[in-house]
C-alpha cells in the first residue's frame, strides 16, 4: 500500500511558505506532485522545482488519491476541502497541514466519510525553514489505516511524527504543546518577578530549580531564548508580543468548542501581550542586550547551570525515536 | 560550633518531620522529637528517636532545633516557645514554608536572646527527605548557617545558601510558583487533549520531545498519586497548592509586585484538582504508572522502557545506594550564591 502512494501523484494545494516547502521536500523524496495555487507565480515556481501544475483544483482532485492542503485559514481549508470532496474519487485521503481549529477537521472528516473519503490532520511543528529541510515535527490525527497509507509522505517532510488520535487530534496536539510551553512561560515570568523582588537573580533561580524539581522545564533550561527571539523580531519590525497570547487563545477556543472551559489558559492569553511588553521594557532597562551563551547542539540559550558544559542535558542524549501513539 | 552528630531537636514529626528524623537517625545522629499528636511521636520513637516532654524540654535538650510544622500560625507559636528555653547560640532551623517576612521577624525576636533563626526551605517532598536527597534553600546569618553545615549535609543533596534570613523562603516561593502554577496549566492542557480523544501517555510522549517538556510531564501521575494517598485523611488535599501560591502572591504584593496569573491559578486549582479526581476512570486498578528506579517517582510513557527518567540517569548508583541506607557516597551540590557574587 505504501508503494502505491509513492507511485501515485500526490496533490498539494496551497504553495505559500509552508506549502511550497513541504512540496519541495516531497519532490526531493522522489514523490510526483500535482500542485495547485490561486497564485500563478507560486505555481510557476513549484513547476520549476519539478512539480506538475494542475489545470484547476477539480483537475487535481480528480487525479490524486492523496491531497495535501496547506492553505492558511479555516475558511480556506473548508472551501478547498469542500470543493475537492465534490469531485474526488471514493478512497481519496485529504491531509490537512494548516493550523485550523480541530473542529474544522472533525466536520470535514464527517463530510468526507459520506463521500467514501477520509481526512487526516497533520499539524506542523517547526515552521517553513524545517519544512524545507524535511525536518518538521508532525502531530497527526486520523484512522490507523489512513495514517499508515500517508506515512511515506510524512517521512519525506518530517523528523518526528506523533500519531495522537482520531481526526482533529493532530491539530489539537499542537495546541496542547503550545499551551504547555507558552502557558508555563507566562507563569515563569511571574515567578521571576517574585524572585527579583527578593534579590534572587534569574541565574540563581534557574540553578536552584534542580533537574527533578517540579518547576523544571525546557523553558527554564533555555531561559533567555524568548527575550532574544522577541528582540530579533522587533529589530525586523515584527511585534511578537501578541502572538503567544493568540496561540493560547486558540487553545482555549478549541476546548470551548468541545464544551470544556479553560479559564486559566484564557486568563494567560489575555495577560500575555501586556506581560511580554513589560518584560521587554525591563530587559531594555538593563542596558545593551547581551545575548547569553547557546547550546552547542540545539543552539538555544543555556541557563546558568549548563553553561560550563556548553550543552543542555537533553541535548547530550540520543533523541527518543518518533513515537506512534495509536488512535484513541 | 555544633559538632557533627550531636543532638537535633525536631518540632513536628508529621510526614516531612518524620522523614527528616529517619534520615538523621540512619546517619548516626541523636534525635529528640516533639509533636502534639502522640501517635506521630510514638512512630519516630519506634524508629529510634527520644521523645521530649514539651517544646521547652526539646529546646533545652538540643543545640540544633528543626521546626517542621504546618503553616505560619503553628510556626510562630512553636518558635515563641522554643526561643526562651533555648541556650544562647542555639540555631532554630525553619523548614515550614512561610513568607520571607515571617522569618525576618522571628529572626529579629530570637536575635535579642542570642538565638539564630535560619530558614531552610525544602524542595523535593518527604520522598527526598527520607533518602537524604532534599533540596534546601537556605537563608540566615552566615556563621550560624556554617555551624549547621553537617545537619544540612546529612539531609540535602542540593544545598543553596542564598542570603540573609528569609532568602531561603523567597526561593521556595519562587519554586512553588514555577511548580504549582505550571501544574495548573498542564491540568488544563490535559483537559484540552482529552476533549479531542488523546490519552495522556500520548500527550507526555509528544510534549517531552519539544518546548512543552517539563519535569511535570516526565513524572506525570505523581501528583494524582500523592492526592490519592492523602485525600481521605487530609482536609487540605485540594487547597494546599492554592495556599502555597497565595503565600507567594502575598510576598510579591508587599514588594509591590503583582501576580495576576498566579492569583488565577490559586483561585482555580481546587476545582481543577477535584474535577480531575472525579473522572470515573482515574483510579481504576492498574492505572498507576510505573516508577523511576532512581527517584521513585512516576515515569511518563516515554521513559517506561528505560525504567528511569533522563534527568535521573546521571544519579544512578549514588542515590540507589543512599536509598538502600548505605550513607553518602557522592558529593553534595553546595552552592553559596553569596560568595559567588
Amino acid at each position: 500500500m505504501n508503494d502505491t502512494v509513492r507511485a501515485d501523484t500526490v496533490g498539494v494545494v496551497g504553495l505559500g511558505n509552508m506549502g511550497g516547502a513541504i512540496a519541495r521536500s516531497l519532490l526531493r523524496g522522489g514523490i510526483k506532485i500535482s500542485a495547485w495555487d490561486a497564485s500563478p507565480a507560486a505555481l510557476d515556481r513549484l513547476v520549476s522545482d519539478g512539480a506538475a501544475a494542475a489545470r484547476s483544483l477539480d483537475d487535481l482532485a480528480a487525479g490524486c488519491q492523496v491531497i495535501m492542503i496547506v492553505v492558511v485559514t479555516d475558511e480556506q481549508v473548508k472551501e478547498v476541502a469542500g470543493q475537492v470532496l465534490t469531485v474526488a474519487a471514493p478512497g481519496t485521503c485529504l491531509v490537512i497541514h494548516s493550523t485550523v481549529r480541530p473542529t474544522t477537521v472533525i466536520e470535514l472528516a464527517q463530510l468526507a466519510e459520506t463521500r467514501g473519503c477520509a481526512v487526516v490532520d497533520a499539524g506542523c511543528g517547526g515552521g517553513a525553514e524545517l519544512a524545507e529541510q524535511g525536518r518538521l515535527t508532525l502531530f497527526i490525527g486520523g484512522s490507523d489505516d489512513e495514517v499508515e497509507r500517508c506515512l511515506p509522505l510524512f517521512e519525506a517532510v518530517s523528523e518526528y511524527r506523533f500519531h495522537v488520535g482520531p481526526p482533529g487530534a493532530g491539530v489539537a496536539a499542537k495546541l496542547v504543546n503550545n499551551l504547555m510551553s507558552i502557558g508555563t512561560y507566562a507563569v515563569n515570568l511571574e515567578a521571576m518577578q517574585l524572585g527579583a523582588a527578593y534579590g534572587l537573580t534569574e541565574d540563581v533561580i534557574t540553578t536552584f530549580v534542580t533537574p527533578r524539581s517540579s518547576g523544571n522545564s525546557r523553558g527554564l533550561r533555555t531561559w533567555g531564548r524568548h527575550d532574544r527571539a522577541r528582540r530579533e523580531r522587533r529589530a525586523a519590525s515584527v511585534d511578537w508580543s501578541e502572538r503567544m497570547g493568540k496561540d493560547l487563545f486558540e487553545a482555549a477556543v478549541a476546548a470551548g468548542l468541545r464544551g470544556v472551559t479553560l479559564p486559566l489558559t484564557a486568563a494567560a492569553a489575555q495577560m500575555l501581550p501586556m506581560k511580554l511588553r513589560q518584560r521587554d521594557r525591563e530587559v531594555d532597562a538593563l542596558g545593551p542586550f547581551v545575548p547569553g551563551p547557546r547550546c552547542s547542539v540545539c543552539d538555544y540559550e543555556l541557563a546558568a547551570p549548563f553553561r560550563a558544559a556548553g550543552v543542555h542535558p537533553e541535548c547530550g542524549q540520543v533523541p527518543t525515536p518518533a513515537v506512534r501513539g495509536g488512535a484513541a | 560550633m555544633v559538632a557533627e552528630r550531636e543532638v537535633v531537636g525536631i518540632a513536628g514529626v508529621g510526614d516531612m518531620g518524620s522523614a527528616i528524623a529517619e534520615t538523621l537517625l540512619r546517619d548516626g545522629w541523636s534525635v529528640l522529637a516533639y509533636d502534639i499528636a502522640p501517635e506521630r511521636l510514638d512512630r519516630v520513637v519506634a524508629a529510634g528517636a527520644r521523645a521530649a516532654a514539651g517544646l521547652a524540654d526539646l529546646a533545652a535538650g538540643a543545640e540544633v532545633l528543626a521546626v517542621v510544622v504546618d503553616g505560619q500560625d503553628q510556626l510562630e507559636a512553636v518558635v515563641d516557645q522554643l526561643v526562651p528555653a533555648a541556650a544562647p547560640g542555639t540555631s532554630v532551623i525553619v523548614h515550614t514554608t512561610v513568607r520571607p517576612a515571617v522569618v525576618v521577624q522571628l529572626a529579629a525576636i530570637a536575635a535579642a536572646r542570642g538565638v539564630h533563626v535560619i530558614d531552610a526551605a525544602v524542595g523535593g517532598g518527604s520522598e527526598k527527605a527520607r533518602i537524604g536527597a532534599m533540596t534546601l534553600m537556605i537563608g540566615g546569618d552566615e556563621t550560624a548557617v556554617e555551624s549547621c553545615g553537617p545537619y544540612f549535609e546529612a539531609l540535602g543533596e542540593h544545598l543553596f545558601r542564598l542570603g540573609p534570613p528569609g532568602a531561603g523562603m523567597a526561593a521556595k516561593l519562587v519554586n512553588n510558583v514555577l511548580g504549582i502554577a505550571s501544574y495548573a496549566m498542564l491540568l488544563e492542557a490535559m483537559q484540552l487533549a482529552a476533549a479531542y480523544g488523546m490519552n495522556e501517555d500520548v500527550v507526555t510522549s509528544l510534549v517531552t520531545q519539544g518546548w512543552g517538556d517539563s519535569r511535570h510531564a516526565r513524572a506525570w501521575g505523581r501528583q494524582d498519586r500523592r492526592r490519592r494517598e492523602r485525600v481521605d485523611a487530609d482536609a487540605q488535599a485540594y487547597t494546599r497548592m492554592s495556599r502555597d501560591l497565595r503565600n507567594a502572591i502575598g510576598a510579591a504584593n508587599v514588594r509591590d509586585v503583582q501576580m495576576p496569573l498566579t492569583e488565577a491559578a490559586a483561585r482555580l486549582l481546587p476545582a481543577l484538582l477535584q474535577a480531575r479526581d472525579h473522572e470515573p476512570d482515574r483510579w481504576l486498578p492498574g492505572a498507576a504508572a510505573p516508577r523511576c528506579e532512581v527517584c521513585g517517582i512516576e515515569l511518563a510513557a516515554p521513559y517506561r522502557a528505560a525504567g528511569v527518567h533522563p534527568e535521573c540517569v546521571s544519579a544512578v548508583g549514588g542515590e540507589r545506594a543512599r536509598a538502600a541506607g548505605a550513607g553518602r557516597d557522592h558529593a553534595n551540590t553546595d552552592v553559596d550564591v553569596r560568595s559567588a557574587e
